[in-house]
Formats: structure tokens, C-alpha cells, sequence
């Protein structure tokens, strides 16, 4: 009987304890101060962290400061720089590659940084028999940009050679992104198969844990052969949702420094909020409407067209990006057709010599022509044989057409349910397609996905439109447009998810690729564009403004075109 | 019947007349985007709950989810109610080995979480609304299996009861004509309960992006697909979540008010 | 007591064994080849490896005495298609985000529950009874994943009380013991991790913690007005014990029976709620771990985190039987 007055006393007894504890802790100085801790908040964790092996942008994010490659992006731009590599020669015929390997530089796991170490990177990659080219592995990457490399050899141990089947124009632009990074030869037998899941490299950062769906963590490299970093660790931390994301970062206690996919809406709140900043620049990206060009209806290039006529894309610009993107009007973002030019030009050397940028015109917004061509394609003249009676009363067969409404089968249109970087909110852009193409006589059906889902149901061809987009790895044209190259469409592990059957697309993006001059290039792409505006294997959308949120105490974060995240130079104040 | 009562009752017939006039109010359908000038405006006179962020109407939206909410939950709550009143009938009625092992399952199954329930059947079924009924409804029958049983086992022992036996009836005729009319009450109760219960557990699973199409005006979804503007045009948020409110809490009203009618007994709450 | 043990064990093996053998079973009820649900890019070999391990040519039977010998022996769940890791692994780290917030939501709901009951019973008919009414009536009523998210806005950005995810600062140095960071902070007398532990952890518990609240609420104000009509309660009145003595001395303790049944029900229904929760908050336990998984048809992850929350719904139901029972004598006379 006591006993139950006891429970009452105790609980009184716990939360006073607990409230004692509270505010001599909180009033207890924290220990661990000297460490500066930078955390970057983004949407969703990364998939592996083995360089050769991912092609999501959150996985890339915590490689960009773990590893590197022989060469890199200047900061803030798609220009190829020394970093592992100091220098660098390309023999005449554009076949030989020698890379010049900097010295004094360790792995993190204090193996030294040589030719041969640094070809070990490549050439598990390339030979399906290498012990690090693990089964489970796809490294997509590979065969998608570097499959004209047919060797990788150490002269000695300052000089890396890379011999080519065929010339290749955006080699260097390659090498300089993730799947070159190199990795050290000796996690392999540390980790085995778990290198995947652990990398080690010689970037700023070293990898220090990995708590799937929550954080990531890296620490400081004292022995960083560059400029030494100057925080002592960094995480980057998974708030799936948006607005928590954004909540975090504007409350001082929970520690946020920088997040990334923020909901454009929430960008007025952002600017009047003091303590926070945006960087923002236009993005070397595109969203973008897939046709499945070998399934039903959109086989048809009318079908395509009409597609492509009913879409509003102010509308969509408007309710998707709340106004942060450009329509896009060609497959390439401006900043890539604008390097073509400007390479053109310079090797031209007079301006009237250069071919023009690649200007593309679009298809007009035009919601009566696409109903009508829809309605065509929806009349089936049928011939058939009708049997009746002739004036005699005898039987027989006369031979006719009719013309019937077919109803089209309603379409799936996959759509991923994560904002991505091109797309911030896939959802609500595939419930403005859906109205836009319903306007015009077709049936919709949204299929949304979460990322990984999606990704496996377009590249095997399950759907029959979908949304998706593209973020360009290096500034070079090749890498943008393998999303509509036939030669990148193998169902499984389609980068072009249009599956589009088209032999001249494919020669003219294999003959841009091998040719070294740059105003042959420039007019081969032209062409390129062209043949993509007429075919249409995908419409394009718009190209997003690429944002990252700051508090105003972070110092030294350079927006890189490529998405990537370089903390290496970054400071809190 | 007390106010509380008497006003969840209100509260509910108010919910059902926005289902039935959903049609004749509305000029244009909830799928459609015909103010994509207005995207994201806040309440006014042309639009009382404000314009969603792909330029539909949020009134027409939240009228024309009444039904479906109502539809997704009223089809969970009709399926606890059948398999419950049969299975929990069958149990007291045929009592022994047949009574144990119905009554151990619902203890076993009662205990456990009705979101847990709800997630290993989507698991299985893959996300659409027609799961969500199912899942919901599922997890919802060993509650109603329990009340069921225990009220017919109340009655089984009551004198007009073995008055019928005396007279010849059969025993599942006397559970039809004569227990369950006089079961009728709590069973309507629960099931009132459940509802209410039911309307949560599906918002719960369109908040977490597991039920069908991402347009559908349901209410759950409206307000899953507009969180992130929950700061900017905060109306897309607090219209449905306020309509789900609003008709759970009747739900919990009118049932607490319909149990004191039926069977004024001391109850804590309305957890069905 | 001997025979209640047993039986509750039995029943208990019982229920395990059904849960189990419904969670191994969730990859041949998806319609299609339960290997292509296993993976995400299918090779011949990787199919005919998953075939073999999986055993999917032997009958039913069989395959379930495989997946609970590699539960048991191997203490192996499989690997997570998304992410490629042991699930165990993940399963290992997250249960104790889960369980920290459950009790913690929990003493919230207990304590905040009979609180406002018994105010409500000792002003019946006035306005804190009509309050309370509708407050509980209301924190039963709106979604969780709402409240959730109006409860961030309001104490960790308008106020500043707290921050809004997450269970540590990240700046903080301390290596956990058992994952239950208010205790392991304390266990190694770090009251400045400690405090940082409770300011992250008020939030979503206080979220989580609603409904019990509003349950317990309302149970108890029911049980205390019944209390303060008997005899018992008019005779300690007549003798002049003062009305707060009443309140607490007798109403009270006839309400703990009721409240302590309630209370066992509602923290296996917390469990539910956690998906919601920690999906708002971002708090790395084993309901944001399960929600993940089902919506990316991650299978192993979803069969090893369905079992790992049913084990943990067993386990408490057995915990609050057990206590109830020694609690209350009269059980223990009445049935065994």
C-alpha cells in the first residue's frame, strides 16, 4: 500500500536529480572546444564510398575531401589543374598521356603516393581480373568515360602513362573527377571489400567513420601535402526532410554550418534570416522529361513532339524552383555550349572563323496543335472485310475502312520522391506534367519513387515517361550528352534512360569525342543538338540554380559548378 | 446525450455533407490546375482556403478529400468491423478450443503496434491506397475481435438468452437475432472509435509517402506534399491537418458520448 | 507464480516464433522472384549466388529453419541491398535511439498524464476539467508527425530552447557505452553531454510522449472521480483528512491500477508512433531505420527491423505483466 505512494516520491526524486544534473552540466564548460567541427546537412546518405563505384552526389560530397585525383578543377570552375599529377604532356597522335607524379605525398594509411600506387586505382577498374574489380561492383563510370584507356604503366615512380585505343578530347576534363580519385592499394587488404565502405586517400580529410542514414565523419590531415586544412573535423549529416533541414540550420544550438537541397520556397526565409547566407550560381545541370523511345506511343516522334508542345514550363519554373532556374532550350546548359564556342574561337583565332554557339531552337508552346496531333494518332483507319448480301440475297465479302478512337493506355511516369539538386521538387513537377499532358487528351499515371527505387526502375526500361536530370561531372559537352548517346543504353545500367535507337546520333557523339580540334568539335556538337532537337528523345526543362546555405560564420566555401563539396580551405569564425 | 456529444455528432454530419456536396460546389475538379497564376496564394475571398502550390483550389481539395479520407478510413473500419463482429461471435459462441485460440491471437496481436501491422502488410502489398485500407483495417480487428467477445459473453448468460435456448432456436441464430441487436451499441462505438483511429493511421502512412498517387487530394497527402511550405504559405498545412483534426476529434466525441449512452461504465479514452 | 511464469513464457515463444516466421516469409508474399527483390542490379551470378545461400530451390520449411539458424548462430539478418551492410550491424546501433526515447516519452506521458488527471478530478465541472477535457481530446486527435513539426517551430526557432534533431551537438567528443546516451553520460561523468543529451531529446520525447499523456489523462481523472464517490474517500473526508490528503492518499492510488495497465499498452503503441517521430526529428533509431526501408524495398532491412521492433513489443508486454503482477497480490490469488 506504501509502496504506491513510494512510485510518487520517486518520480518527484528522478525529475529533480535530472533537473540538478541538467544545470550543472549546462553550465559545465565543454572540453572538447579546441576541435572546430564543420557540419554540412544534406537530404540523403551516401551510398558507398569507394570512388570507382558510386555516381550519387551525396556519396561524392564526402570523396571530394578524402581523395584526389592527378588532376582537379580549378576552384569555382570546369578549368583542369595539377594536384597528384604536377604536370602533364599528351603526345601528338592524342594516344599517350604522361603524368608527372608530385613527391612526398602519403595515403592516409601512410603508404607513399607513386606511379605505381597511383596506377593500382585505374587498372582495378579496368581489368575484370584485378583483385580490388569486386563482383558486386558495377563502376559504371568506367566503361561510360574512360573505356578508350586500354593501359595504365609506371615508368618509374614519378611518371604514370596512360595509352589510348583512340584519341579522346575530354580526357583530362575525366581524369579530373571522382572515379579517377585514387584510392591506397593497401586498404584492399586492410578492409578487403569493405575499402567500399572506408576509403583512404591523400585528400585534406581523412575518413574517420561512417553511421549509415546518420553521419558521416572525417578528421583533419595533419600531413596534408597542401595548404593544411583548417578544421579539425567535419560531418556530414542526413535530415531527410527539407524543412527540418532548414529549422536546423537557423537554430544556432543544433550546430548546422552549411546544408544543401534547400526548397526554393523557403528561399525568402533564408535571405531575411541574419545569421545565414546563400551561395548561389547558375548550375552546369538539367531536368529533364525521358521518353521510353522504344515502348508504345513514344516510339512516335509526332507523339514526342506533341509531348513536348503541351508542357508549360513557366509554370513549372515557377512552382518547382520558385523562379531559381532558366528554362532550358537545348540539352546543354548554357555554360557548356558557352565553352564550346568560346574553345572554338580560340582556336580559330578570328572570330568570324568560329562556327556559332550552339544556339538551339525550341519547339513552341502549343497546346491545340499537340491535342490535335494526339487526336491523330488516336484515329486508326482499320481496313476490314464486311460480309453481306448483294440484291440477289447470295453472300458477299466487300472489302472496307473504318475509322475508330482508339483510347491510348494510360502511361507511367516515374518520378523520384527526393529533391534533387536539378529537381527540388520531383513531385510536384510530375503533378504539373501529369495536368499539362492530360490537357491534351493522354492518360498519366505517377509512379513516385524514393531514389534508389527509381533509379533501378528507369534504367531497366520500366517506365514510359520520367522525370530525371543530369549534373555535369566536368564541363565537358561528351559527359552531358551521354544522356542521350545510344551507346550509354543498355538496360541494367542505362545512363541514357531514353533508349534511344539513333545511328547518327551515336557516330557524330563518337566522332566529337576522338576530335582533338576544337573547332571541328564545336561544329560537330552543333550537330549533335540538332539531331537532338529533331529527334527528340527528351525534352529538356530547365537548368537549376545551384544553392547552398551558409551561417554567416563560414568562411573560404567556393560553389563548384560540379556540385562538389571542398572543405579543405574552409574556416569558421 | 451530453453536449460534447451532441456537438461531435454536429462535427461529424458536418464532414459528411462536404463529402456528399463535393460535386456541387466545386466548378472545377481537384486534380485540376486552373490558378496557376495564383500558385501558393493565401485565403481570400475567391479562395477561402488559399491556392496550393500547383494552382488548385484548396477548398475544392479539401471537399473532394473528404471523401477519399473518409473512403480509405471507412473501408479500414468496415473491414475491422466484419471480420471482428465474426470472428469475436464465433469465438464466444463456440467457446472452448476455438474461443482459446481466437482470444490468444488477439492478445498477441493487440499488444503490438497498429503501424507496425499496417507496415509489414505495405511491405508486402507495395504502397497504394487500397493497402493503406487493408493495412489499416487489418490491424484494426483484434481490438474490435476483443470487444466483440466480451460483450457477447456478457449476453450469453442473460436470461433471455436461455429463454431462446429453452424455446429450441439454434445458437447462431440467437447470435444473430437475439445477441447482436443487443451488442449493437458497443459495437457501434467501437467502430465509431476506429474510425476516428483509422483516419490517423492513414495519414500517418501518407506522411511517411506510402500511399498511391501523389495528387490525390487525401488529406494526409495534401499536407505531406506541401510540409516544405509549411513556413511560407503555412494554410496548405494547417487546412488539412485541421480537417483531419476536426474529424477525428468527432469521432472521439461522438463515440465517448454514444459509449455513455450504451454502456456507462468508468473508460479512460478513445484509443481504438 | 510458477505457472503464470510458464505460461507467459509459452505464450511468449509462441508469438516469436509466429512473427517470425510472418516477417520470413514477407519476401515469397511480394509478387515476383523473391531474388530480384534482394538486389538492385541483378547479374546471372549474383542471382545464382543469392539462390544457393538463400536456399530458394528447397522447400519452405527448410529455408525458415536457414534464416533462424543465420539469426541465431551466425546472429546474421543479411545484408541491406541499399547500403550493402550487415543489418544486425545497423540494428545494433539504432535500437537505443529507439528505446531512449520511448522511456524517456513515456515518463513524460506518465507523469504529465496523471498530473493533469488528477487536477481534472479535483475540479470537476470547472473549467480545468473542461480544459484538460479538451487538450486530451485534442492530443488525441492530431497527427503526430503535426505536432512534431509546430513543436520545432515554436521551441527550437522561435524560442531558442532547444535544438530540433538530431541526439548530440555535433561538436560533442564522447564515445558511447551502450548507446543510451543520458546513461552513458553519466556512467562516465560527463554532465556537459548529459545536459546536451536531455536538450535534444526534450523535443521529439515531448512529441512522442502526447498521446500517452492525453491517454493517461483521461484515464485517470475517470478512475479518481470514481474514487472520490465511494465511502471510503467520504469517511476520510468526514474525519477531516485535508482535501489535497484525499486527492493524493486514496483517489490516487485507485487510479495507479487502471494507469499502470493503460501505461503498458500505450509503450508498445510508442513503438508505432517512433516511426512518425523519428522520421520529423531525424533521430537515428529503429522506426526512421524501418520507414527508410519499406519505402526503398530494402527486404533484409525491413524483415530485421520488423523483428527487432516485435522482440522489443514482446519483451516490454512481458516486462509490464511481470510487474504488474508482483505490484498487485490480488492478481497472483485470483489466478494461479
Amino acid at each position: 500500500m506504501r509502496s504506491r505512494n513510494l512510485l510518487v516520491v520517486f518520480i518527484i526524486v528522478l525529475f529533480g536529480v535530472i533537473g540538478a544534473l541538467y544545470v550543472v552540466g549546462r553550465s559545465a564548460q565543454k572540453t572538447a572546444a579546441g576541435l572546430k567541427t564543420f557540419v554540412f546537412a544534406r537530404g540523403a546518405d551516401a551510398q558507398k564510398l569507394d570512388p570507382a563505384d558510386v555516381d550519387d552526389g551525396e556519396s561524392i560530397k564526402a570523396l571530394n575531401n578524402v581523395c584526389e585525383g592527378l588532376v582537379r578543377f580549378k576552384s569555382g570552375t570546369t578549368r583542369v589543374e595539377p594536384c597528384l599529377a604536377e604536370s602533364w604532356s599528351i603526345s601528338a597522335d592524342g594516344c599517350l598521356a604522361l603524368f608527372a607524379i608530385r613527391a612526398n605525398v602519403k595515403f592516409h594509411d601512410g603508404t607513399p603516393l607513386t606511379a605505381e600506387t597511383a596506377a593500382w586505382s585505374f587498372r582495378r577498374q579496368l581489368d575484370p581480373k584485378a583483385p580490388g574489380h569486386f563482383a558486386g561492383a558495377s563502376f559504371a563510370y568506367w566503361s561510360a568515360l574512360y573505356s578508350d584507356i586500354e593501359e595504365v604503366r609506371a615508368l618509374d615512380p614519378g611518371r604514370l602513362q596512360f595509352r589510348l585505343k583512340k584519341p579522346n578530347a575530354a580526357l583530362l576534363a575525366n581524369l579530373a573527377i571522382f572515379p579517377a580519385y585514387l584510392i591506397s592499394p593497401k586498404s584492399l587488404a586492410d578492409y578487403g571489400e569493405g575499402l567500399q565502405r572506408h576509403p583512404v586517400g591523400t585528400g585534406p580529410f581523412k575518413f574517420k567513420e561512417w553511421l549509415p542514414n546518420d553521419r558521416i565523419v572525417l578528421e583533419a590531415n595533419p600531413e596534408y601535402w597542401g595548404k593544411k586544412p583548417k578544421l579539425g573535423r567535419v560531418v556530414f549529416k542526413v535530415v531527410p526532410d527539407s524543412a527540418s533541414r532548414l529549422v536546423q540550420i537557423q537554430s544556432a544550438q543544433s550546430g548546422v554550418h552549411a546544408m544543401d537541397g534547400l526548397d526554393p520556397n523557403s528561399l525568402p526565409i533564408v535571405s531575411s534570416d541574419p545569421h545565414l547566407r546563400v551561395e548561389q550560381a547558375p548550375g552546369l545541370n538539367l531536368a529533364y522529361l525521358a521518353f521510353n523511345c522504344r515502348k508504345g506511343p513514344m516510339t512516335n516522334v509526332m507523339f514526342r513532339r506533341a509531348v513536348a508542345m503541351a508542357i508549360q514550363k513557366p509554370a513549372l519554373i515557377e512552382a518547382v524552383y520558385r523562379g531559381a532556374a532558366v528554362e532550358a532550350r537545348s540539352v546543354l546548359p548554357p555554360m557548356i555550349a558557352d565553352n564550346i564556342a568560346a574553345a572554338a574561337a580560340q582556336a580559330a583565332r578570328r572570330p568570324s572563323d568560329a562556327p556559332p554557339a550552339a544556339q538551339a531552337e525550341e519547339l513552341p508552346f502549343d497546346v491545340e496543335q499537340a491535342r490535335s496531333l494526339i487526336a491523330q494518332m488516336r484515329i486508326v483507319i482499320r481496313p476490314v472485310k464486311v460480309t453481306t448480301t448483294d440484291v440477289f440475297g447470295l453472300p458477299i465479302t466487300i472489302e472496307t475502312n473504318i475509322v475508330e478512337h482508339v483510347e491510348l493506355p494510360p502511361l507511367k511516369l516515374h518520378v523520384m520522391t527526393n529533391p534533387r539538386p536539378y529537381l527540388p521538387n520531383p513531385v510536384r513537377a510530375a503533378e504539373l506534367i501529369k495536368a499539362d499532358l492530360e490537357a491534351i487528351g493522354l492518360k498519366i499515371e505517377i509512379a513516385a519513387n524514393e531514389w534508389g527505387t527509381h533509379l533501378a526502375a528507369v534504367r531497366n526500361a520500366q517506365h514510359d515517361l520520367a522525370l530525371h536530370g543530369w549534373i555535369g561531372d566536368n564541363g565537358d559537352p561528351d559527359n552531358f550528352l551521354s544522356i542521350i548517346d545510344p551507346q550509354a543504353a543498355q538496360p541494367g545500367a542505362a545512363i541514357n534512360i531514353s533508349f534511344n535507337e539513333d545511328a547518327d546520333l551515336a557516330e557524330a557523339l563518337r566522332a566529337a569525342r576522338s576530335e582533338l580540334d576544337a573547332g571541328k568539335r564545336a561544329r560537330t556538337y552543333a550537330r549533335v543538338l540538332a539531331l537532338a532537337r529533331e529527334r527528340l528523345p527528351l525534352v529538356p526543362l530547365a537548368h537549376a540554380m545551384d544553392i547552398v546555405v551558409l551561417r554567416q560564420n563560414v568562411r573560404g566555401f567556393v560553389l563548384q559548378p560540379t556540385l562538389d563539396v571542398r572543405l579543405g580551405p574552409v574556416s569558421l569564425k | 446525450m451530453s453536449v460534447p456529444g451532441k456537438t461531435g455528432v454536429v462535427m461529424l454530419a458536418l464532414v459528411l455533407a462536404a463529402a456528399l456536396l463535393a460535386g456541387v460546389i466545386g466548378r472545377h475538379g481537384p486534380l485540376e490546375q486552373p490558378f496557376r497564376d495564383r500558385m501558393l496564394a493565401p485565403p481570400s475571398l475567391a479562395h477561402p482556403f488559399g491556392v496550393d502550390g500547383a494552382g488548385r483550389d484548396v477548398l475544392t481539395r479539401v471537399l473532394h478529400g473528404t471523401r477519399l479520407t473518409l473512403g480509405v478510413a471507412g473501408a479500414a473500419a468496415a473491414l475491422s468491423l466484419v471480420a471482428g463482429v465474426v470472428l469475436g461471435a464465433w469465438a464466444a459462441m463456440r467457446g472452448g478450443w476455438t474461443d482459446l485460440m481466437v482470444s490468444r491471437a488477439t492478445d498477441a496481436l493487440i499488444s503490438f503496434p497498429p503501424l507496425l501491422i499496417g507496415l509489414f502488410l505495405l511491405a508486402v502489398l507495395g504502397p497504394s491506397p487500397r493497402s493503406v485500407a487493408l493495412a489499416v483495417g487489418v490491424a484494426g480487428v483484434p481490438a474490435m475481435v476483443r470487444q466483440v467477445r466480451a460483450a457477447f459473453l456478457a449476453e450469453r448468460a442473460q436470461e433471455y438468452v436461455l429463454a431462446a435456448q429453452a424455446l429450441g432456436a439454434g445458437r447462431w441464430r440467437i447470435a444473430a437475432g437475439q445477441i447482436l441487436p443487443n451488442c449493437a451499441g458497443i459495437i457501434l462505438v467501437t467502430a465509431t472509435l476506429q474510425f476516428g483511429g483509422a483516419i490517423l493511421e492513414a495519414a500517418g502512412f501518407s506522411f511517411l509517402g506510402l500511399s498511391g498517387q501523389p495528387d490525390a487530394p487525401e488529406w494526409g497527402n495534401m499536407l505531406r506534399q506541401e510540409y516544405a511550405v509549411f513556413r511560407t504559405a503555412p494554410h496548405l498545412v494547417i487546412v488539412p491537418g485541421a480537417a483531419i483534426a476536426w474529424t477525428v476529434l468527432a469521432c472521439n466525441l461522438a463515440g465517448d458520448a454514444l459509449r455513455d449512452w450504451f454502456a456507462p461504465r468508468r473508460h479512460g479514452g478513445s484509443r481504438a | 507464480m510458477t505457472a503464470f511464469f510458464a505460461k507467459r513464457l509459452l505464450s511468449l515463444a509462441l508469438t516469436l516464433f509466429t512473427a517470425s516466421v510472418a516477417v520470413f516469409l514477407i519476401i515469397h508474399l511480394v509478387p515476383g522472384d523473391p531474388v530480384s527483390l534482394l538486389m538492385k542490379n541483378p547479374t546471372p551470378e549474383k542471382v545464382a549466388e543469392a539462390r544457393a545461400r538463400l536456399m530458394l530451390d528447397r522447400p519452405l520449411p527448410v529455408q525458415y529453419a536457414a534464416f533462424v539458424r543465420n539469426l541465431v548462430v551466425d546472429r546474421s539478418l543479411g545484408r541491406s541491398i541499399v547500403t550493402t551492410r550487415e543489418v544486425m550491424e545497423d540494428l545494433a546501433r539504432s535500437w537505443a535511439a529507439t528505446a531512449e526515447l520511448a522511456i524517456a516519452a513515456m515518463l513524460f506521458g506518465i507523469v504529465a498524464g496523471l498530473a493533469l488527471g488528477v487536477w481534472m478530478a479535483a475540479r470537476r465541472g470547472q473549467w480545468p476539467d473542461f480544459a484538460g477535457n479538451v487538450v486530451s481530446l485534442l492530443g488525441l486527435s492530431i497527427p503526430v508527425f503535426w505536432l512534431g513539426l509546430v513543436g520545432m517551430l515554436v521551441f527550437s526557432l522561435w524560442l531558442g530552447w532547444c535544438p530540433a534533431g538530431d541526439r548530440l551537438g555535433a561538436d560533442a567528443d564522447f564515445e558511447p557505452l551502450t548507446g543510451l546516451l543520458l546513461l552513458d553520460s553519466l556512467l562516465q561523468w560527463r554532465l556537459d553531454v548529459f545536459a546536451d543529451a536531455l536538450e535534444h531529446l526534450a523535443l521529439p520525447a515531448l512529441t512522442l510522449g502526447a498521446i500517452p499523456a492525453a491517454f493517461i489523462a483521461r484515464t485517470t481523472r475517470a478512475a479518481v472521480v470514481e474514487a472520490l464517490d465511494q465511502d471510503f474517500v467520504r469517511t476520510a473526508r468526514a474525519k477531516g483528512v485535508p482535501e489535497a490528503g484525499v486527492l493524493f492518499h486514496h483517489a490516487l492510488r485507485a487510479a495507479m491500477g487502471p494507469v499502470a495497465t493503460i501505461a503498458g499498452l500505450e509503450f508498445a503503441y510508442l513503438l508505432g508512433g517512433a516511426v512518425l517521430t523519428e522520421t520529423v526529428f531525424s533521430w537515428p533509431g529503429l522506426g526512421r531505420y524501418v520507414a527508410n526501408a519499406v519505402l526503398a524495398r530494402d527486404y533484409p532491412a525491413i524483415q530485421g527491423a520488423l523483428l527487432a521492433l516485435v522482440f522489443a513489443v514482446v519483451l516490454v508486454n512481458l516486462a509490464m505483466d511481470v510487474v504488474h503482477r508482483l505490484a498487485d497480490p490480488r492478481l497472483s490469488k485470483l489466478t494461479t
